[in-house]
């Protein structure tokens, strides 16, 4: 299996952080977070590319999609302040070559924190060991 | 067959190809939503629009965000200080009757006397393109 979520969660993790070092930035759903703003980077779905597949049924790229919510609890601004961070972070996605599919204000369970979401979609090609690192190749459509 | 003929049928097979497009879509989100973990009640409601140069399956109804998006989460003790909630958040003996709140403790909340599960995204949606994608030549085949 192509599993490059550790590396997708890396990248954004760095560039949100760089900009906003007391966010929180997880790669799976959490329901209180240690600190706001608070980022998730979670890989959604994640399955063969079965047009590349050969004889000997080996997965050689992975369809991906990735879901970014991104949560600010500010009493004035938290609309700003969300779209600034996934501004970064569409960045940060972008910079991979994945393509953004929606982007979206969405209702959270506490209606006092603004959220918002965006959703990522890009082809994984197998990776390939150069020196100590695993390099991966993602193609855009 | 002479062209204006092919023209004609090719027409043809292409309005009933985005019909069963569509219409499969729309049987693949009545089925995620139905496996959706809510609160049991029919909480989305799946329609289609067809229309000779494509169609859209549209999922309506008051669970349909939460399902597909997931609950999001709660304001801790830490970090800054949330805005003051614009209801009165309620014990576990919240009725259900009442009007919007929710029981940050107990995994549910309230809107319109309505209850709603605290969840992590399911994307019904989401999984009916994947789906759709997988299956468009086998739609195809049934037309072409």
């Amino acid at each position: 299996m192509i599993d490059i979520e550790n590396k997708v969660l890396s990248v954004v993790r760095e560039a949100v952080l760089a900009q906003y070092p007391h966010a929180s930035v997880y790669g799976e759903y959490v329901e209180v977070p240690d600190s706001f703003p608070c980022v998730t980077v979670v890989e959604d779905t994640n399955y063969t590319y079965v047009y590349s597949k050969d004889e000997q049924v080996d997965e050689h790229h992975a369809d991906v999609q990735y879901a970014v919510n991104v949560y600010s609890n500010l009493k004035t601004g938290a609309k700003l302040e969300a779209r600034a961070i996934l501004k970064i972070a569409d960045d940060a996605m972008q910079g991979m070559k994945f393509w953004r599919t929606m982007t979206r204000q969405v209702p959270n369970v506490d209606r006092t924190i603004y959220r918002v979401i965006a959703r990522y979609h890009a082809i994984v090609g197998e990776p390939k060991q150069v020196g100590d690192d695993l390099v991966y190749q993602i193609y855009q459509r | 067959m002479t062209i204006d003929q092919y023209r004609e049928q090719f027409s043809k097979n292409w309005e009933e190809f985005i019909r069963d497009f569509i219409e499969t879509g729309a049987e693949i989100a009545n089925r995620n939503f139905s496996h959706s973990q809510y609160d049991g009640d029919a909480v989305a409601e799946v329609t289609t629009e067809v229309r000779p140069d494509g169609g859209r399956i549209i999922a309506t109804g008051d669970g349909v965000s939460f399902i597909e998006f997931g609950a999001g989460i709660e304001a801790g003790t830490t970090g800054q200080t949330p805005v003051e909630a614009p209801y009165e958040i309620k014990p576990w003996s919240w009725s259900e009757t009442m009007g919007t709140g929710y029981g940050a403790k107990h995994g549910y909340w309230f809107h319109n006397g309505k209850k709603y599960y605290s969840q992590t995204p399911t994307g019904a949606m989401q999984d009916t393109s994947i789906e759709l994608q997988q299956t468009i030549r086998q739609i195809a085949g049934r037309h072409f």
